[in-house]
């Protein structure tokens, strides 16, 4: 029998006093929708703590979406900060939403964004907290469905024992569509089971258990997925796309949190997808065609949105906002909405060249703490393999432009494992770092009171589903280890070049998450068992732990993260497909190894991805790319 | 202060779950209220441009409070009472303002105008009243009291920050009235100061686990007179 649906803040309101940021728990933030009368009931649930999961902008789209339904309602959760856990452990109180304080087990459907792979454990965590079993296959009749989405649901087989469906891409019909089916077949009388079963007839909703694993000749160790006999799943579930990106709501975050979030500031999604193509960016083939929202649409909503939240600043967000055709007019016009009110426009990423530094110019008004570029490999050769379209040239442009206007300090991010990467690119990334500190030395002069520094931050490189590298193996922790001493010992004996990289450990648990099939689950549930949870704050990892869990059902993380696929193989993940076709993966690998680079469909001619065709969309772009 | 501004001052309250707001929360939460409310503020010059507004010192999280004050500096002189209104319907009910009255701009800056602070504490059901006396009579003798502030060790001089404080029954439980001074090296934390009483009392495990604690009153202390912080003119309250 479901959990009766009550109000428990009183349960934890006592345990505020004890906890770190008692605010996370709070509710009632300005613009929560506090009528969830329902009499259906969604939990959205970001598995991390609110400040990280406040601002997903996923969550706030799918939050507007079914609260706008008729009969639906739609509340948040977040996991509680270890603390707080602890707590509620030993007063066995469960999880509650956010606006009513219920138990997440009394709700009708209840869905995980994934973020990124780290937050798998995490996922674990809430439903246990919940007293929701783990397991689908162990869920009776009265629970909750538990449904997810997001980035990381292109490879979602580790955690297929988990969900009940999966939507993937665009969540603003989909979302609706699922939760309509799932209250209308209760009402009916539906089993778990025909509920489960009617869901994977809808367009862009994977329903793992009517699919079974399959090793053989063709496949990995992993084997692919196919429907069981005598279901009407279909054999590839291809991800759900807005066409009409301007038909959507401009600005969903509408919450106004208490708490100092990640992002704490108004956030305006300008454009959707990227097709610039760089060979190792999952979220650049998962979320194609690109489709750029009019400049009057961002403007007016922007000036709305920014009287009705009461925000200082304003984040122009997408993958690459630089890249919409109308930026610059779009700059001016929101100059004036928000000139003498000490209001920020701010823009997530730079595009590497001048136009990005000229961008970045026009909406500092004065702050130029820092500019940050992305050349990912720091030489031409190793750019070219992985399709970043920038050369030498341009880098130095952006940087000397950078200089010229004001900026001191230039952040540099690169990328280390990359495939056909050698010890000379990885030199190559100190001399390019020496290269811009020469250039901003030349500009504005030499000495400390110049206050030029270049910060380089070089991560590991770990290959994802649906991207041309998805076939590699990742470089190995020793690998890893040996070439960051390499960058060290490299770089000059200069105090204002400062270097950082990410720790190979916790890449390669990443790595290996991203990589795994179904089997992958065994994995993550001992990982979880063992105490492993919040993996991806570096405070709470723990390799060892998840070395041990490992052993425990007989893997290896770096036999499974460093494995490589034969090019030709049936992938774990074959079946849950962004529409990018494996042959146009497959040439850009071939592409990749050859250094030849591919041009950004929304400037030249179609490159053959094959997402349009496959969906009936197209680009939608305002006015020219340049 | 620049002559074309108006300083306008609120009285507002922090109550209910929002007693679990944080100083910096309250401030970003009420000058969000203020840009929602469209009210014609300052913005100061530099390289971050921000909202004039000052506030009276801060409010230990979970404490919850009676009336907390801030100035605001306006670039057009509206009525009070519009103000208020209009600052009222965008502000979040728990930190909703009740009062405003335009002060003079010349005045110091709230938090350190603001120096006396009056506090009611919920000292529970099982606490006896002598025996915390005696607890509040061995710190004054004792003089200063150490706590963690974080992970931070914090001493406080009782000598000047302790005023008084007396007892007052409701309903089974034992209330404490506390009088404090703000001074400029700091503020005691109230529940700091029991706790320190409790531990030097007789019954040092009669401590509630949590102290519930309410700012009930601020002031201005001027060569021994209480001055109060709408003193300077004449606030417009809320029906």
């Amino acid at each position: 029998m479901r959990v009766e649906r009550r109000d428990c803040f009183h349960l934890i309101e006592p345990l505020l006093p004890l906890v770190e940021k008692p605010a996370r728990y709070l509710d009632h933030e300005w613009g929560a929708c506090e009528d969830q009368s329902g009499p259906f009931h969604v939990c959205m649930v970001y598995a991390d703590v609110y400040e990280i999961g406040q601002p997903n902008l996923g969550i706030a789209i799918l939050y507007n979406q079914l609260n706008s339904c008729e009969g639906i309602s739609c509340e948040r959760a977040y996991l509680p900060w270890t603390d707080m856990i602890s707590l509620m452990r030993e007063r066995s109180i469960p999880l509650l939403s956010l606006e009513s304080a219920s138990p997440l087990a009394s709700f009708d459907v209840i869905g995980f964004t994934l973020a990124h792979e780290l937050i798998m454990t995490n996922v674990l965590e809430v439903l246990d907290l919940s007293g929701i079993p783990k397991r689908s296959i162990e869920r009776d009749e009265d629970d909750p469905i538990i449904i997810a989405g997001g980035p990381s649901a292109y490879n979602v087989e580790p955690m297929a024992a988990v969900f009940d469906a999966v939507l993937l891409g665009d969540g603003e019909e989909s979302i609706k569509d699922v939760a309509r089916r799932i209250r209308d077949l209760r009402s009916e009388g539906a089993s778990r089971a025909e509920i489960l079963s009617s869901l994977a007839g809808i367009q862009c909703v994977y329903v793992p258990s009517l699919y079974e694993k399959v090793v053989d000749g063709t496949s990995t160790r992993w084997g692919y997925a196919v429907p069981i006999a005598g279901f009407d799943a279909p054999e590839v579930v291809y991800k759900r796309c807005e066409p009409d990106f301007a038909a959507t709501e401009p600005i969903a975050q509408r919450i106004v949190p208490y708490l100092e979030t990640v992002q704490d500031r108004l956030s305006i999604e300008v454009l959707r997808g990227c097709a610039r193509g760089c060979r190792f960016c999952q979220a650049g083939m998962t979320y194609r065609p690109v489709r750029e929202r009019p400049m009057e649409q961002i403007v007016d909503a922007t000036s709305k949105a920014l009287a009705t939240c009461g925000y200082d600043e304003v984040s122009l967000s997408s993958l690459s906002t630089t890249d919409h055709s109308q930026c610059k007019e779009m700059l001016e016009e929101l100059g004036k909405v928000v000139d003498d009110k000490g209001i920020r426009v701010s823009l997530p990423s730079q595009r590497l060249d001048s136009f990005g530094v000229d961008m970045a110019a026009a909406v500092a008004c004065g702050r130029k703490s820092s500019l940050t570029f992305a050349p990912e490999a720091g030489s031409q050769r190793l750019r070219d393999v992985i399709n970043k379209n920038v050369t030498e040239d341009d880098l130095e442009f952006a940087a000397r432009n950078a200089f010229r206007n004001g900026w001191r300090k230039v952040k540099l991010y690169y990328m280390m494992g990359l495939p056909t990467e050698t010890d000379d690119d990885i030199r190559a990334i100190v001399e390019t770092a020496t290269r811009v500190l020469e250039i901003g030395r030349e500009v504005v002069g030499k000495g400390r009171k110049s206050g030029i520094t270049v910060s380089v931050s070089v991560a590991v490189l770990v290959p994802k589903a649906y991207t041309a590298f998805q076939w590699c193996g990742q470089l190995p922790v020793e690998e890893v280890r040996r070439r960051q001493a390499l960058l060290l010992a490299s770089a000059p004996k200069d105090r204002d070049i400062r270097i950082s990289y990410h720790d190979a450990r916790t890449s390669l648990v990443e790595g290996a998450l991203s990589k795994m099939g179904r089997d992958g689950f065994d994995l993550i549930l001992e990982a979880w068992k063992r105490g492993c949870r919040f993996d991806a704050w570096s405070s709470e990892f723990s390799f060892e732990t998840w070395q041990e869990a490992a052993r425990a059902v007989g893997l290896d993380l770096e036999d499974v993260a460093c494995e490589e696929f034969p090019l030709d193989a049936r992938l774990p993940w074959d079946h849950t497909s962004p529409a990018v076709s494996k042959g146009f993966l497959q040439r850009e690998w071939r592409r990749a190894l050859d250094g030849v680079t591919t041009a950004d469909c929304t400037m030249t001619s179609c490159t053959g991805c094959g997402v349009c065709q496959t969906l009936g969309v197209a680009n939608v772009i305002q006015g020219e790319r340049s | 202060m620049r002559q074309d501004l108006h300083r306008i001052r609120f009285a507002f309250p922090k109550s209910d779950r929002l007693a679990f707001l944080g100083h910096l929360e309250v401030i970003s939460t009420i000058e969000r209220s203020i840009r929602r409310a469209d009210l014609p503020f300052a913005v100061s010059n530099g390289f971050a441009r921000r909202m004039k507004v000052q506030f009276s010192s801060a409010l230990p999280v979970g404490v919850s409070s009676k009336a907390e004050y801030f100035d605001l500096f306006l670039t057009e002189h509206l009525d009070e009472e519009h103000v208020l209104d209009l600052l009222g319907r965008y502000s979040p009910t728990a930190l909703r303002p009740f009062a405003a009255a335009y002060v003079d701009g010349s005045l110091p800056a709230l938090e350190a105008w603001l120096d006396r602070s009056s506090w009611v504490l919920d000292l529970g059901t099982s606490t006896d009243a002598d025996a915390f006396e005696e607890g509040v009579r061995r710190l004054r003798e004792q003089g200063s009291f150490t706590y963690l502030r974080g992970t931070k060790p914090k001493t406080v001089d009782v000598g000047e920050s302790y005023v008084s404080h007396g007892f007052v029954a409701s309903d089974g439980r034992l209330m404490l009235d506390l009088e404090t001074l703000i001074l400029p090296t700091g503020a005691m934390r109230p529940e700091a100061f029991v706790r320190a009483c409790y531990g030097l009392s007789d019954q040092p495990d009669s401590a509630p686990e949590y102290l519930r604690c309410v700012r009930v009153a601020q002031h201005h202390l001027d060569d021994g007179n209480l001055v109060e912080p709408f003193q300077v003119s004449l606030p417009k309250l809320v029906d």
